[in-house]
Parts: C-alpha cells; sequence; structure tokens
C-alpha cells in the first residue's frame, strides 16, 4: 500500500528518489523545525508545511520523526498529509509550475496550457516531473486572477494571459530570469528627503505583479531616485481594474490625477518626467539632453501609445468606477495596504475606538442586525444573528474566526480585500470578537495566496505594537490574540465545521450540523466565524450607521457586494456593487459586454456551488433570493461571463470534475454520486453519451443534494441542473455526438482551409509533428496523433484554421 | 419531551439521538458507519430519516431527538433514497458475495467454505455446510455435471478444482461414519406431505420438506428406492451402501418411505389428497395416459406445472423433476425439489409461493489478469489432483488435502453477516444503476493468515478507524488521501499486523462489509 495524496500522483509516487533534487535527510532538522513551531496535534499542519518548506516534499522518515517526538499520532500524520493537495509525499523537480485550473482559466484554455507544459518538458505519461528533475507540473486551484487567464505559476512567479505557442519562450524567461530573482515583496518606497509634489501609486496585489506590476513598481521607483523626482511611489490597495494591469496613478496634490493603463516598464521614464520636474538643475538638464537624444535617435516625440487610455477623464473608466459604491473596498487605490497609518488617516479603526469605548455588545449586535448585513461567504445568513447565537451561548472561551478559505475558482474578492484591506478586516474582526466576547481569534487563509497571509500576519505585527490588538486594545482593557493559520489546499475547508477541523490539525471534513459552530465549534467552543468581505463591512457600518448601510440593496438584501467579474468580458477586476444592480448591467456596464463579435451566453454565479444566469434572464437583480429564483446563487461573488464560444456541458463538466476533486470522501453521495455525475458528463463531452444518460443525471444530482452533509456536497449538483434547465438542447446534441460551441476536444477536429499559403509556422509550432512541412502548399493536419491543443489556430497568420465538428 | 417515530409515541428525558430513540420503540434504522460504543460519524447516509414537521431528512446516528418531531423511518421516500443510497455504495464496490462456483450450483452449495473445512480438517463442518443445501450429495456428488466446476475461476489459471470430487469426499466420509450428520430442522409444523416416487426428485424434496419442519411419506411402486438411476448404473457406479446411507438418514428426518405401492391401483389419488396437505408427483417421465390415470393434468412432454411454484393444475399437487421434463439432469431434479419444498411450505404456511429467495449477489465480472493472478498467488500451484479414474473412485485423504490447496477462494467471508449485502437485498438494490466507467483494481491484503482486507469493499464508514483509535493502537487505521480516491489504510504504510496488535478481532467485527474479514483458512 502506497498511496500518497489523492490528487497530486498515481504511479510516480512509487519512483522515489528518481526525480531530482532529493535532500538528505537530517533528522536534527525535523527536531529543529518541531522546537521551533510545537507539538501539539493542532500543530500538525504548520509542521508539514515547515517539514515540506525544507524539504520540497514529505519525506517517510521525517514523518516518523514528528510523530515519534511530538503528541501527533501516526493516523493524524498520514491522515491529514494525503487529505491536504499542497503536501506532497514524493520529490519534485527543482522547480514547480502550477498552471491554474479556476473557471477563467479554463475557458481560456487551461488544460491545453497543462498539456503543453507537459509535452515541451517531455514529461513521460504518467508522471509530473521531467527527465532531467527541473521542473514539475502540477494542476492547482484558482490562483485567483481570473482576468489574466490563463495564469501559470513558477515556484513564485505568476505569469497571466499565456498563449500556448507561447510556452517555449516562457520556460526560457524564467530560465534566465531565476538567476536573479530575488525575494519578491520589498519594503515599499524609503522616505525621500525631498519634498515630493505628489505620488505614484501602483498596485502590487498578487494579480498585479502576474500582470507585471512589479517591474513597473521596481522602475519608478529606481527612476524617482535617479532624476531626484519630488514624488513619492507608493504601493497601494488594488483599485480591481485587473483588465489594464499594471495601472499606474500619477497623483498631483495641487493637481489631477492621471491613470495609466498597460504600463511597461520602458516607459516609466517618460511618464515620470511628463508630471515632475527633477529638483536639481543639472537632473533637469541631463533629462532634457537625454530625451532631446532620445528624440533625435528615434526620430519622434513621446507620444502616448493607444494603450494609455486609462486617463480618468475617460469615459471608459468612468463606466467601469463610475456605478460601483464602495464600502468594503473603500479608498482603493488611495490606501496603502501596508500602512497602518495611512489607514488610520482615512478614517481607520475609528468603528472600532467607537465600539471599544461607547458601545455595549448588545449595542453592537443591534447596529449590525439592523444594517441586513448577511453572510458574504456564500450562504447568506444573517451576520447579526450569528453574533447573538455565540454572545448567548456562555463560556469561559470563545474563538472568533475568518473564513479566508476563497476557493471558488473564478472567485478573487478575499484575496485582494486581504492583500489591500488587511487592517480593515482586522478591525472588523476585533468589533465582532469584542460583540461575542471572544478573546482570541484565527485568520484561515488559503494556501494559495501567500501574498494575502503575509500582509495579515505583518499588519497583526503592526496592530499588536501599536496597542491595536493584544492584551489592552485602545486601553479599553479589551483583550484580543490573533492568529493566521495557513490552508494546505482543500476547498472544503471553507465550509465552517470543516475549516475548524482544519484549524485542530485534522483532516479538513465537516460534521453534522447542529450544533452549530456558535453553540460548540473550534474545540468544542462557541465560535463566531465569518468570511472575510463580511468582516471588512463592519467597521463602515459602524461608522456611517445601519442605516446608511441599508439605504444600499433591496429588501432582503442589503449593502454592497463584491464579485470577481472575470470570463468573457472586456474589463474585468474586482467590483463592488451595491445589492440590487442587474447582472445585465454588470456585464455591459461595468465590464464593457463580451468581446467583439461575439454573443453573451451566460453568467456563472456562485462558482462550483452556483448556477448560471442565460441573457434572456440578465436583469436578475443582485440578491439573494432573487439569484436562487432563477437557479443561481449569490455565492461568495465570483462571476464568470460566458460567451457563444463555450459550450455548458463542458462547463458542467468542469465544475463537476472540480467539486468531485475536492469532495472530503466522507458522504457517500457526495464521495461517489459526484463522481457518477462526472462519468456521464465525461462520457457526453466525449461524444459517448448513452440513453436515459440526462435522467440518470439528474436522479444522481437530486440525491447527492439529500444525502449530504455540507454545502460542498449539497450544492455541487447545482451548475449541472442549472445547465440542464436552459441549455438541455445542447446535452442532447452531446448525447448525439455534436458540440454546438465545437468546444469539447472529443467532438472536434483542426482542419486547414484553403486559405493557406503554405508559411510552414503552424507546422513549425504543432507540439505533435502532425502537420507535415510543405512549403508555399496548402497544409494539412494529421488527424489521428492531433491533441487539438489549438497553436496551429492561434499562429496561423491567415486565419486558415478552423474547428469543425468530427 | 415527546416525540413520533413511524406512528408511536415516545416521551423521552435528555440527550438522544434520532437512532436511540427508536431502538427504545424497537424500531431498527439501518446503519453502515454507526456502530454502539462509538461515536458517530455520519458518513453512510443509510440511517437518514424524515422529519414530518419540517420536511427535512435527517441522519438518525448523529440527529438529536427533540420535543415534537415526527420521525417517519419507513416511508416509500425514504426507502428510495436509501435504495439508491445503496446503489451507489455497490457501484463503487469490488468483489463477489458469493464465488462463481457456488453461484452456478443448482443448490447454492458453499463450496469455498465446505473447501476451508476440509483443509482444516473439520470434516463435521464440511459435511454440515453440504448437508444444509444439498440434499443426497452421497448420491449426486455421483452423477452431478459439476457447472461449478466450468465456472471455477482456477480453471482460468490452469484447470478447475476438482470440486465435485472433493464434495463427494465429504458426502462419503460422512455416510461412512456409524451416526451420519442430521442436518438442522424447523421445528414440526404438524402437516404431512405425500410424495409419489422415490427417485432423486422425490426423496430430495422429502429430505428439504423435513429440514423446513413438514413431515412426508414417499410412495415407490417398485421395492427399492431410486430405481431407475440403480437400473441404469449399477452397483458399481452407485454402491449400496451409499444408497442405504443416505436413507438412513432419510428415515432419522422422520420421512417414512413405502416401498412397492402403486398409486391408482393400491391407493387412490383422492385418499392420498385427502390424507396429506399436499402432494408431489415426482414419478419421473410417464406416458400422457399414466398421467391422466392419476388424475393429473400434462402432455407428451410431462407434467404441466407453473414455472414458478412447481405447482401443478391441481392446487396442493405439486410436480419436478422428469416427470416434468424428460431427461432432466440429476442436477436439476434436486434444485427443483428444493424450490417445490420452499413453495410447499409456503403454501403450508398460508404465505405467498414465491419460491427460494435469491439473496442479494454482487458480482465482480470479468478478471484482469494481473487481478487474476491476485487470487492464484495465494493458492497451491500444484496441477489438479485427480482421483484414480477421474470419476467412480474417492479421493484419498491425502488427495483431497491437495487438491483444496488448490482453491483459490472467490467468497467474500462476510457474505452472511455483510450489512451492504443484507440491506441491498432487504431494499432490492441493483448493482448496475450507478455503474461507472472505469472499476478500481481488485486488490487483497494480507491473504494469508489473520485478518484479510479487501480494500475493493470497503464502503469507507471510518469503524476501523475509530476502533483501533479507541483502543490505543499506536499504528491504527486511518485516512489516506480524500474524495472519491479516499481509503482506509494502516498508518505510515506499517503491516496489517503492526496496526493491528490488540484489534483484530474488534475490527473485524466492527467491518460492516467484507472488506475486513477473517481470512479463515
Amino acid at each position: 500500500m502506497s498511496e500518497c495524496g489523492a490528487n497530486t500522483c498515481g504511479e510516480s509516487c512509487r519512483n522515489n528518489g528518481k526525480a531530482g533534487g532529493i535532500a538528505p535527510i537530517d533528522l536534527a532538522e525535523v527536531d529543529a523545525i518541531v522546537a521551533g513551531i510545537g507539538r501539539r496535534p493542532e500543530d500538525l499542519i504548520p509542521l508539514l508545511q515547515a517539514i515540506q518548506k525544507r524539504y520540497n516534499y514529505l519525506p517517510k522518515p521525517a514523518l516518523e520523526r514528528l510523530c515519534e517526538i511530538t503528541e501527533i499520532t501516526p493516523d493524524a500524520v498520514d491522515g491529514v498529509s494525503t487529505f491536504y493537495s499542497q503536501f506532497r509525499h514524493h520529490p519534485v523537480g527543482k522547480h514547480i509550475i502550477r498552471t491554474c485550473t479556476g473557471t477563467a482559466c479554463h475557458v481560456s484554455g487551461a488544460q491545453t496550457l497543462y498539456e503543453t507544459f507537459r509535452h515541451q518538458l517531455k514529461i513521460p505519461n504518467g508522471e509530473h516531473t521531467d527527465p532531467d528533475g527541473e521542473f514539475t507540473v502540477e494542476e492547482v486551484a484558482c490562483l485567483g486572477c481570473c482576468m489574466l487567464a490563463p495564469v501559470a505559476q513558477i515556484d513564485d512567479v505568476i505569469y497571466g494571459q499565456i498563449e500556448t505557442w507561447k510556452v517555449p519562450d516562457l520556460i526560457a524567461d524564467f530560465r534566465a530570469s531565476d538567476k536573479v530573482r530575488r525575494n519578491a515583496e520589498d519594503n515599499g518606497s524609503k522616505p525621500s528627503a525631498r519634498d515630493s509634489v505628489g505620488e505614484v501609486r501602483v498596485c502590487l496585489c498578487s494579480s498585479c505583479v502576474a500582470g507585471g506590476s512589479r517591474g513597473v513598481y521596481e522602475e519608478l521607483l529606481r527612476q524617482a531616485e535617479n532624476l531626484e523626482l519630488p514624488v513619492k511611489v507608493k504601493d497601494v490597495g488594488c483599485t480591481g481594474i485587473s483588465f489594464d494591469t499594471p495601472l499606474v496613478e500619477f497623483h498631483l496634490y495641487n493637481d489631477n490625477r492621471y491613470r495609466y493603463g498597460k504600463v511597461d516598464p520602458v516607459d516609466v521614464r517618460d511618464l515620470l518626467l511628463r508630471h515632475f520636474r527633477p529638483t536639481s538643475w543639472w537632473k533637469r538638464a541631463s533629462a532634457r539632453v537625454f530625451h532631446m537624444l532620445e528624440t533625435l535617435f528615434t526620430d519622434e516625440s513621446w507620444v502616448p501609445p493607444t494603450r494609455y487610455s486609462q486617463d480618468v477623464r475617460h469615459g471608459v473608466e468612468k463606466a467601469y468606477i463610475g456605478s460601483q459604491v464602495r464600502l468594503v473596498t473603500e479608498h482603493a487605490g488611495t490606501l496603502d495596504p501596508r500602512s497602518v497609518d495611512d489607514y488610520l488617516r482615512h478614517d481607520g479603526f475609528k468603528a472600532m475606538e467607537r465600539v471599544l469605548k461607547e458601545l455595549q455588545p448588545a449595542e453592537v449586535i443591534a447596529e449590525i442586525k439592523a444594517s441586513g448585513v448577511r453572510g458574504r461567504g456564500g450562504a447568506g445568513f444573517p451576520t447579526g444573528m450569528k453574533w447573538e447565537l455565540t454572545r448567548a451561548t456562555p463560556s469561559e472561551i470563545k474563538y472568533v474566526i475568518c473564513n479566508g478559505d476563497e476557493g471558488d475558482p473564478g472567485a478573487f474578492m478575499d484575496r485582494m480585500i486581504l492583500e489591500s484591506f488587511p487592517y480593515r478586516v482586522l478591525e472588523g474582526m476585533v468589533i465582532a470578537a469584542f460583540a461575542v466576547g471572544a478573546n482570541e481569534g484565527f485568520l484561515y487563509i488559503r494556501a494559495e495566496y501567500p501574498l494575502a497571509t503575509k500582509r495579515i500576519r505583518e499588519a497583526i505585527r503592526v496592530c499588536e505594537e501599536r496597542g491595536l490588538l493584544g492584551d489592552n486594545v485602545m486601553g479599553t482593557g479589551f483583550r484580543l490574540k490573533l492568529k493566521v493559520v495557513e490552508g494546505a489546499g482543500a476547498f472544503v475547508c471553507g465550509e465552517e465545521t470543516a475549516l475548524m477541523s482544519a484549524i485542530e490539525g485534522g483532516r479538513g471534513m465537516p460534521r453534522f450540523r447542529p450544533p452549530f459552530p456558535a453553540q460548540s465549534g473550534l474545540w468544542g467552543k462557541p465560535t463566531c466565524i465569518n468570511n472575510v468581505e463580511t468582516f471588512a463591512s463592519v467597521p463602515w457600518i459602524l461608522r456611517n450607521g445601519a442605516k446608511a448601510f441599508a439605504a444600499y440593496g433591496t429588501e432582503k438584501s442589503k449593502g454592497t457586494k463584491t464579485f470577481a467579474l472575470a470570463g468573457k468580458v472586456r474589463r474585468g477586476g474586482l467590483i463592488e456593487v451595491p445589492m440590487g444592480m442587474t447582472i445585465h448591467e454588470i456585464v455591459n456596464d461595468i465590464g464593457g459586454g463580451v468581446p467583439e463579435g461575439r454573443k453573451l451566453k451566460a453568467v456563472l454565479m456562485g462558482g462550483p456551488s452556483g448556477g448560471c444566469v442565460p441573457t434572456h434572464l440578465a436583469h436578475t437583480p443582485v440578491d439573494y433570493e432573487a439569484l436562487k429564483s432563477v437557479g443561481a446563487i449569490m455565492g461568495s461573488g465570483g462571476m464568470v461571463v460566458l460567451d457563444d464560444s463555450d459550450c455548458m456541458v463542458d462547463v458542467a463538466r468542469y465544475f463537476l470534475s472540480f467539486t468531485q476533486d475536492e469532495s472530503c470522501g466522507k458522504c457517500t453521495h457526495c464521495r461517489i454520486g459526484t463522481k457518477r455525475m462526472k462519468d456521464v458528463l465525461d462520457r457526453l463531452c466525449r461524444g459517448k453519451g448513452r440513453k436515459g444518460d440526462l435522467e440518470t443525471l439528474e436522479a444522481l444530482a437530486s440525491i447527492t443534494i439529500d444525502g449530504s452533509l455540507c454545502g460542498l456536497g449539497k450544492t455541487a449538483p447545482n451548475p449541472v441542473l442549472s445547465s440542464l434547465r436552459y441549455y438541455r438542447d445542447e446535452y442532447e446534441a452531446h448525447l448525439r455526438g455534436v458540440c454546438p460551441a465545437r468546444k469539447c476536444k472529443g467532438l472536434v477536429q483542426y482542419f486547414i482551409t484553403d486559405t493557406c499559403f503554405g508559411c510552414t509556422r503552424c507546422s513549425q509550432m504543432c507540439p505533435t509533428d502532425s502537420i507535415p512541412m510543405n512549403p508555399y502548399h496548402h497544409h494539412v493536419i494529421q488527424e489521428a496523433t492531433c491533441t487539438r491543443c489549438d497553436i496551429c489556430k492561434q499562429v496561423c497568420p491567415v486565419n486558415a484554421i478552423e474547428v469543425i465538428p468530427m | 419531551m415527546k416525540l413520533t417515530i413511524d406512528n408511536r409515541e415516545l416521551e423521552f428525558e435528555g440527550d438522544l439521538s434520532l437512532m436511540e430513540a427508536a431502538s427504545r420503540l424497537g424500531i431498527e434504522i439501518p446503519a453502515l458507519c454507526f456502530r454502539e460504543g462509538y461515536d458517530y460519524f455520519t458518513s453512510c447516509m443509510m440511517c437518514m430519516v424524515k422529519d414530518q414537521t419540517t420536511g427535512k431528512t435527517l441522519p438518525a446516528c448523529s440527529a438529536r431527538a427533540a420535543d415534537g418531531m415526527v420521525i417517519e423511518t419507513q416511508s416509500d421516500e425514504i426507502r428510495a433514497f436509501r435504495k439508491s443510497t445503496l446503489e451507489l455504495l455497490l457501484s463503487d464496490h469490488l468483489g463477489d458475495c458469493e464465488a462463481p462456483c457456488q453461484r452456478l450450483c443448482g443448490v447454492h452449495n458453499e463450496v469455498p467454505q465446505i473447501i476451508r473445512d476440509i483443509k482444516d480438517g473439520q470434516m463435521d463442518a464440511a459435511v454440515a455446510h453440504l448437508r444444509r443445501d444439498m440434499a443426497l450429495p452421497g448420491v449426486l456428488e455421483r452423477f452431478c455435471h459439476a457447472p461449478c466446476e466450468k465456472g471455477c475461476r482456477r480453471g482460468l489459471v490452469d484447470e478447475s478444482v476438482s470440486i465435485r470430487a472433493l464434495m463427494r469426499h465429504a458426502a462419503e466420509w460422512d455416510l461412512q461414519n456409524p451416526e451420519p450428520h442430521v442436518p438442522p430442522c424447523a421445528p414440526s409444523s404438524g402437516k404431512r406431505v405425500a410424495v409419489i416416487g422415490a427417485g432423486m426428485t422425490g426423496l430430495s424434496t422429502a429430505y428439504y420438506l423435513a429440514q423446513l419442519g413438514h413431515a412426508s411419506v414417499v410412495f415407490e411402486r417398485e421395492p427399492r428406492v431410486l430405481p431407475r438411476l440403480r437400473a441404469e448404473h449399477g452397483p458399481d457406479v452407485l454402491p449400496d451402501w451409499v444408497v442405504e446411507g443416505e436413507v438412513r438418514l432419510l428415515n432419522r428426518l422422520g420421512i417414512e418411505i413405502r416401498t412397492g405401492v402403486r398409486i391408482g391401483a393400491d391407493l387412490s389419488m383422492a385418499e392420498i389428497r385427502g390424507e396429506f396437505a399436499a402432494v408431489v408427483v415426482a414419478c419421473g417421465a410417464l406416458p400422457v395416459e399414466e398421467l391422466e390415470s392419476l388424475g393429473v393434468p400434462g402432455s407428451a412432454r410431462g407434467v404441466t406445472v407453473d414455472a414458478n411454484t412447481a405447482q401443478t393444475q391441481i392446487e396442493g399437487v405439486f410436480s419436478g423433476g422428469s416427470a416434468v421434463k424428460k431427461d432432466s439432469t440429476i442436477l436439476k431434479s434436486v434444485q427443483q425439489a428444493k424450490a417445490m419444498a420452499t413453495c410447499i411450505s409456503q403454501m403450508l404456511g398460508g404465505r405467498t409461493m414465491s419460491g427460494i429467495a435469491e439473496m442479494y449477489n454482487h458480482i465482480m465480472g470479468r478478471l484482469q489478469p494481473e487481478e487474476l493472478q491476485e487470487f492464484a498467488s495465494h493458492a497451491s500451484p500444484i496441477p489438479r489432483v485427480r482421483s484414480a479414474d477421474e470419476g467412480h473412485a474417492a479421493f484419498s485423504n491425502a488427495d483431497a488435502s491437495l487438491e483444496t490447496g488448490r482453491c483459490m477462494h472467490c467468497d467474500c467471508r462476510a457474505n452472511r453477516d455483510c450489512k451492504l449485502r443484507i440491506y441491498s437485498d432487504e431494499y432490492s438494490a441493483v448493482q448496475s444503476a450507478f455503474k461507472g466507467e472505469e472499476r478500481m483494481p481488485y486488490v487483497q491484503v494480507n491473504r494469508d493468515t489473520g485478518v484479510l482486507y479487501e480494500p475493493g469493499k470497503c464502503v469507507k464508514c471510518g469503524l476501523c478507524v475509530r476502533v483501533t483509535k479507541q483502543d490505543g493502537e499506536r499504528f491504527g487505521f486511518t485516512f489516506v488521501g480524500r474524495g472519491f480516491e479516499v481509503k482506509a489504510a494502516i498508518s505510515l504504510d506499517k503491516s496489517l499486523e503492526e496496526g493491528l496488535r490488540k484489534t483484530a478481532d474488534k475490527v473485524v467485527e466492527a467491518c460492516p462489509t467484507g472488506a475486513l474479514a477473517n481470512a479463515g483458512e
């Protein structure tokens, strides 16, 4: 029995030692890790993470050692280390390539990207590491950079919008930059001696960095220093304008704001000189000379290329920003996420101060109840009621937990909030803790969000230093200790009882409720557990009053909601809108509609737990009940737009594969029911559907909903049921072996039309040599070996390649 | 506090699960993952019940009883839900309840168990198992066409096991004892059945009727029993001591055999029908005229019977064997005798004649070569042992012992107490309802001694995990992996012995299926 992590390896785990980079194991190192972290059962996951960080996998001797020198038992070590997808039981290559499998990436060809990496690196079937042991290729749950889809991460570098034909260049780029890469995050702009006349703002959140903002930021720092400009280069919270990243905003204190989208580091110097004058006459002169020389040599004066269309006065951004209401993401694009002072200057901790110094817990709860705010994690349970229940359960010890295990593929709201507004989340947690009577709390943040984890940890440290957390918060005597717990890769841990089991150091398996966490939660104590966005909305409510909050929204859905708008939309990103806005307004007014020449097909709401809203229902408002009535859900805020090139059966299959893979395996119906549903969908997408398959799907969906304990299983069939409801004809077409959107690989083939003039480009790029080279002549694709990787179609200069039904 | 379960009220105090509440009312709720004395885990969902007041379905093992609840445990909706729950589990279940040899046997003889008994030298047990299902094995095993051997998996490796010779070996060992084994019988019903004809069909029917608690009188017009068989084969093939031995046993079961009595002449059919509660016509192939003289409707082919109940067109008169169909094989005759006895017993008890209830039987289907190897690797590699003339000479003890080693034991050790099988049977679950695209490979762990683990039969109930944890095993069972791929395994790849130092028996006892069982060899 040599099983290892269920999702990561098949046969290859038995090839111990075959892949490169295996460090010899010195058990003293394990002892040191244990000494640094702890020996209690709840230390298990951090211990495993530390061991894996050291060895790149979990060597068995290290695990055995762990059992010997800690209170942790072998069954826990084995059970936990094989439950979370982060853990590996076999050595891996020197670098790890992770291709994102989020929804937006999926509809942008993530599967093909994954296969292309494998192909380019010549990874044998059934293995995950190239023969040289240099790269291991894995699929990873959503990285939360949905507007840059498809995305891949090599070690800690994220690459966005990767076209499959560029994969070889990308690997080369990584190899070249590997030698010079340093620690990703520095500590910002050095305070300058000069009096600045303005700021330049850049976001360094994970998805903006994936879009290249770090290079721009560093160039800004360097050039500002070199040119001795009176400017402060500031790293700010994300504006959510992901579609135009890297985005640079010039904020002149006495003047206007100018924004530039899709900035390249080579443009930075010119942009800076456009708005700021060097402080010394020598720099001024030399800049001018440089500019003159450059103009001489390049024969043109600086003309902003068309892509610099992000001026604030421009209509596009106005539409994007204009109809949004920013409460949770207040001061986006202005606030330095790493500066507590900046937060304090922008009304930070005012709500907390009022709560701690002026209000009684019951008054806080009354205010929250009056605001009508409901849980933003998806279920929409009234937050005030949850707090009241926790408060009402008598106990010496209570906990408050922030659920940052945002796992929906296609959702990245919580990541952006944690990265851009860490202090706001902490403020909300302090208020909640005070209200329910908790003195200890945890922020559970998923493994794929290292920057969020880092920023929250830093914010906690700063707050403790400043007396904003700790034994005597703001001198009021209120005590709160907060701790970050890093997830280890399990979507199901977004479910509250599973999440608590993970914090306790166990397998993230949900349990039957009641008892609810408010009655018996973490270590059996009353626990108030809320989502990131819910906590982040609390300070605003207490500063501006419940009435002001409830003024936004509909009768039963109050306030605002953030959404991660992604997929086939022109302007995607993190948005915050008042409840009640219609999906049509969001997609068309904010998102700018689907790309040119395409038609809106549906909007996926709520990720793998949700459903689709078809075009004819696009006027449905964002409201918990209204969305439910059309078969979708509010969800945590993932909103993926599909156009007419997307296949609904493929999308349903995608979501089902996701939930099936993420099922903890406890309940019969979720464990086997989702698998059998996926079997049927796989069949349909391969054109092997059988009579009665759609009825089987419906039967399986119904029992899986009835027979699953937690939300994962209870909602897993939703994407299938909802697409069956609106697109049954597409399912029936698949039963006949036809994919109307020409998306399902098993049902289409690639074909070169007469337009081909024999440039040989496709032949050169084809990874499987399926297009024989025939210069100046019409090329032909060999059907048998074609893997439908789409590269030929991408590189053909005359669009001669068509996808046709089999 | 008060609640209602299946229309019965219960007053209770304190914290109580719905399962416990039901049990207080004597209502049993099915469950795989729950076991008294261990924490609930809520995974199998077999115990789902419905609260009428809220319309919610609740797992009875974990949901708490509350005042005013109105619980249904057996509604159509709940039964349908349990059926599909079982069907999901069955779609991911790998193994055979019964070995192919047993499935193919007309009388459902539990071949692998008997072979294990012989192998272990437990001849008493072998005979008891044999006689439980098979009437007159001493006679039958000399003539049986042995479909068991045609289905024997060993035949895919080299040659099938000599099952028939082994069964005959056990039967003759019994007949050579001064006191042959008397099978346990149901309490007497006080009803008497007349059997016309002391051929294999008639005697076997009488035997099975006796097991079911019904006395019978067998009428034979010839002077001795089994007249046709003995006439055709002679004493070399069917020696008298075998027949006499089997007859002695029949007598001990209270069966009266009257030879030389011709029905219609010496005794009228009317008289018989007046005296007996039922009549069995097992007189072999008869011309139509003779049938008519008996007053039993038939044709040139034989007596006309209802295929399901073996009842003729006359109520209370049954028929089987060659009387119904000429040239019936001897095994078929005994098979019909067993079915007929069951129907008669049902009729005598005032029940519907449904025949022998076929229990749910999970079937693994075709094995991959490596799976076959998995089975074969635990069996003796020697070629098939043949008796002196491969037919009428018996196995010596040494031969029998050698041959038993060749059996691959394809049956599930838990096939009598497996809850999955029992519930599947009760809820009429269908194995292929949710058939998957591909099945996992069949694996056995620790085949040869102590506890046998077949992961393919595991329903992931986690009882082994809880048992080993509660009893403080150092390397107990744990769940490895997650989702559809999750497995129960001994921690850190230790062996089963290391994982089950104190709890082997408890774990086997707790496992609701045959995933963990005593290898029993």
